[in-house]
């Protein structure tokens, strides 16, 4: 992931190679934060449904009838 | 051939035991070995690493328990910063901050079901709101590839923020 000092490119070449690289690494952030945050489509934010203790895994979730659903062991 | 046989036992003709090139380009000559110390692995001992690992899976658990989701993406962004001066290789390193952000969030589901919360049952909703199967494996598998995959995604970033850095300082890069 890492290229620095001695691997052989020109200097030009590791500098781009390195921008394109920190440039690719912030445009994939960004993304995934918005797909566990936002959503997307039909998916529902992942981030704040499935963090622990929260969301999905929260106690009141299971008040909602999840016997007709099969889902209940 | 005929010519260079002419040349045979006269003077100037050898140099080091071969033939002199006249006329031919001269064939490039091998490059002498340069022995080398190989990088290494990492600075500081491995226990150091270990107890700062542990300590961010603690801080991401502690996050999750404020609701805090995106946690382990900022755990993993200093990961990867905190990569600066441990100069770890990514093949290490990577591995290493998935299981810490899988135990951030994985601790506290099995606490909390082994304190009797039907975390199963849970997990099985979860499976089938992601549009899964519903298994309890699949809810809880789901669960830790979120954090696992922001954690991954933060060291990249955090990595590609602080470049260069760990191959100049300490060797060759990965």
């Amino acid at each position: 992931m890492t290229l620095s000092e001695g691997d052989g490119r020109p200097a030009r070449v590791r500098r781009a190679l390195l921008i394109a690289n920190a440039a690719t690494a912030l445009a994939v952030s960004a993304a995934l934060l918005a797909l566990l945050g936002l959503g997307a489509g039909s998916l529902p934010a992942l981030g704040p449904l499935l963090v622990p203790g929260h969301g999905a895994w929260a106690w009141q979730f299971l008040l909602i009838p999840l016997g007709p659903l099969g889902l209940l062991p | 051939m005929t010519a260079e046989f002419r040349r045979l036992g006269k003077r100037g003709s050898y140099r080091l035991g071969q033939l002199r090139a006249q006329g031919v380009g001269e064939a490039t000559r091998p490059v002498p070995f340069q022995p080398h110390f190989i990088r290494r692995d990492h600075r500081w001992p491995a226990a150091v690493w270990l107890i700062a690992l542990l300590a961010g899976s603690v801080l991401i658990a502690g996050a999750a328990a404020l609701g805090w989701w995106f946690a382990p993406f900022i755990v993993g962004v200093l990961a990867g910063g905190a990569n600066w001066l441990g100069a770890w290789r990514a093949r290490i390193a990577a591995p290493a901050v998935v299981v810490m952000a899988a135990i951030g969030w994985g601790v506290p589901l099995v606490l909390a079901e082994l304190h009797g919360q039907p975390y199963a049952a849970m997990a099985r909703v979860i499976a089938a709101i992601v549009g899964l199967p519903a298994s309890a494996v699949n809810g809880f598998a789901v669960t830790l590839l979120v954090a696992a995959a922001q954690a991954v995604v933060g060291y990249w970033l955090g990595r590609a923020l602080t470049p260069g850095v760990c191959g100049s300082r300490v060797g060759r890069p990965d």
